[in-house]
């Protein structure tokens, strides 16, 4: 079905670890949502049955995805799916056994994060976890990004008691069809050190809403290297020492919602502006 | 599942009986007060009230001895009532006692009727996190309190029991039962409650995902019914069931799943997503996203003023407008009013169709500074819980 060669050609590619029962709509709404990986390759790695592969494959416009039947969490089978090579692998939690109980499918998530971050650390990763209980155990595999799908929708039950419409908002931000998107935003060097009102009232200007800033974006490793780097280039030891340690403290992909006008935004070529805006209007600054 | 409530309201014998007691001191009070009359006693029973008040006091043993017949008939009439008396304070003691004990061991069996109770949330279907679901909606919703949660569900009286042995939970009403059908709505007191919430309960893992969502399609048509004003939020599965929903006019759908992998969609494109939506929506995060209700004075002003309002002192940001907020019913009235308010007939039918497309709870984003806002619109703000 895949051959090593098409395998080994994909570059930058997508690696969705896990099984879905719905895959094919989980794969459409990647492409409708981002229709990019299309051209760059997506594959599938998981141990499905020949009917869920059947009923997949009769999608014959997802015919180009590539599927390795084989455990996600297996080094080996990662590396075939060309986890070195990814632009970003997406961990889900893969349910699609039934007898198995939640513990399980997430311990199968966080091995899967501990083996990508052994072979391909620069790989921007995103899990799925089903119990808040395995949160540590994701972070201490050094997860970039993680979706609590179980507490996502528990939280939209509340807010549906308390703040009437929310959900609707929420789905309309993410869907694809609808006209606005929330979305990150790279800052421009200029406003480093100045303050988020001044940055808030930039996007107004460009008919964004700025919601706040995403510190430390994008793969933690990569993050954490640069900011070695950087701490080392003080010539007092103790300086150095100190910015080693908050190194050691530094949390990626960290939001900081509606900060206060006078938040002074520091890092820009790591920090992002968080910002609602038409989807047309995307790759403004 | 099917259960059989029992009407939690006092025995026909204990109204029997209160009607037998008014009646026997009435009449024993005036009978009292003609013999007495008759046999020249008038000095202690000077009128008909008189002779009431003995009674009372003689039925219910009281005694004062301010006034007491001296004729034979009275004192004939006093034995009976004082006899009468004793027995039945005996049978309402027994009967009220016997009321409280039944209706406690029915609360504890989850088969209480809540018909009296109003102005409470009602949450139908299971969840096997039920206790996060509710603790997540208190810390939500800061003015709700577990006596105002009604949960009607076809739980086991084993869950229903461990649930309630959390201490948390011990004052939470809970009507076992199939959440979809109409009895047990009304002994949950649906149309005198403030919302409805309609969980998708896969608490039965045998289900299908299609019986999940007819079940929650099936209460949502049931409640309409009856309680066409009621708020109702209904989590779906299958987002192919959203359309019955509508039809239904559910004020909220949560496609659960969809919303699920519509995220994890969004997750490959945009970085931090995933982080940014849940501080965005969490009751933990000390800023999260909410609709506000807007001051009616806003109504045909701006979305420029709506923002400057928020923003000015509270470093509240507002990020769009919620339209046709609150009852669906209410609202479609409201707009067939004022639809036909225009005196040409052309646009008055032209607006008659346009109600047809009205959606509850219809999101506006970032809309452009000089967007007008309409009636029943809220604001969707992101800010401090506590500040808002």
């Amino acid at each position: 079905m895949n051959s090593t060669e098409d395998l080994d050609k994909l570059q930058a590619h997508l690696i969705l670890c896990g099984w879905k029962q719905d895959m094919n709509l989980v794969v459409r709404e990647v492409l409708r949502v981002e229709p990019s990986w299309r051209e760059k390759g997506i594959v599938v790695l998981a141990r499905v049955t020949d009917e869920a592969v059947a009923e997949f494959r009769a999608d014959k416009d997802l015919e180009w995805v590539q599927i390795i039947r084989d455990d996600f969490f297996n080094e080996a089978a990662l590396l075939r799916a060309g986890i070195k090579r990814a632009g970003r692998a997406m961990v889900f939690a893969d349910w699609s056994d039934r007898n198995e109980t939640v513990t399980e499918t997430d311990a199968k998530t966080v091995m899967a994060a501990m083996a990508i971050e052994k072979l391909a650390p620069q790989t921007y990763v995103v899990t799925e976890l089903l119990d808040m209980e395995f949160l540590q155990y994701l972070k201490m595999a050094r997860v970039d990004e993680i979706v609590y799908s179980r507490e996502y929708s528990r939280v939209l039950l509340a807010n549906a008691i308390a703040s009437p419409g929310v959900t609707h908002a929420v789905f309309d931000l993410m869907d694809p069809s609808m006209p606005t998107d929330l979305g990150t935003a790279p800052i421009a060097p200029e406003f480093e050190g100045k303050k988020f009102s001044e940055l808030a009232a930039h996007y107004e200007s460009l008919k964004m809403i700025c919601i706040g800033v995403l510190e430390n974006t994008g793969n933690i490793h990569t993050l954490k290297t640069q900011a070695l780097i950087k701490a080392q280039k003080f010539p007092q030891m103790r300086t150095v020492m100190k910015n080693l340690s908050k190194v050691k403290e530094i949390e990626c992909n960290h939001p900081r919602i509606n900060p206060g006008d006078e938040y002074v935004i520091e890092n820009v070529e790591t920090t992002r502006a968080i910002v609602i805006r038409d989807r047309v209007s995307q790759e403004m600054p | 599942m099917k259960q059989f409530p029992v009407k939690l309201s006092f025995s026909n014998m204990t109204t029997r009986v209160l009607v037998i007691f008014i009646a026997t001191f009435v009449s024993a009070g005036l009978m009292v007060y003609f013999f007495e009359n008759a046999g020249g006693n008038e000095k202690q029973f000077t009128s008909i009230w008189d002779g009431i008040w003995w009674g009372i006091t003689t039925i219910t043993t009281t005694g004062y001895g301010d006034k007491y017949p001296i004729t034979f008939g009275g004192r004939l009439i006093a034995g009976f009532t004082m006899c009468s008396g004793i027995v039945m304070g005996g049978v309402v003691t027994g009967n009220l006692a016997s009321w409280l004990v039944d209706r406690r061991l029915k609360e504890g069996r989850g088969i209480v009727n809540l018909a009296g109770k109003s102005g409470h949330l009602v949450i139908c279907g299971w969840k096997r996190e039920m206790a996060t679901v509710i603790e997540e909606i208190l810390l939500v919703d800061t003015t709700l309190k577990v006596q105002d949660i009604v949960i009607i569900a076809p739980i086991s009286q084993e869950t229903m029991e461990n649930f309630k042995h959390d201490e948390r939970f011990t004052q939470i009403n809970i009507v076992r039962g199939d959440y979809y059908t109409q009895t047990m709505l009304d002994h949950g007191s649906v149309r005198r409650s403030k919302k409805v919430l309609i969980l998708a309960d896969w608490s039965d893992p045998t289900q299908s995902i299609t019986s999940v969502d007819a079940k929650t399609v099936m209460t949502a048509m049931t409640i309409r019914k009856f309680a066409p004003e009621i708020y109702i939020a209904a989590e779906l599965i299958d987002p192919k069931f959203n359309s019955y929903l509508h039809l239904a006019h559910c004020d909220e759908v949560m496609p659960s799943k969809e919303y699920a992998r519509v995220l994890l969609a969004n997750c490959t494109k945009t970085t931090g997503l995933a982080h940014v939506m849940y501080d965005l929506l969490s009751i933990r995060t000390a800023t999260s996203m909410m609709t506000v209700p807007l001051p009616t004075e806003f109504v045909g002003k701006s979305f420029a003023e709506v923002v400057d309002h928020f923003r000015k002192g509270r470093d509240v940001i507002t990020i769009g407008l919620l339209e046709n907020t609150g009852s669906y019913l209410k609202i479609k009235k409201e707009a067939l009013a004022d639809a036909q308010k225009d005196p040409d007939t052309m646009k008055v039918l032209q607006n008659v169709m346009q109600i047809r497309h009205l959606k509850s709870n219809h999101p506006v984003l970032n809309p452009r500074r000089d967007y007008v806002v309409r009636k029943n619109s809220m604001a969707i703000v992101v800010g401090q819980r506590e500040v808002v």
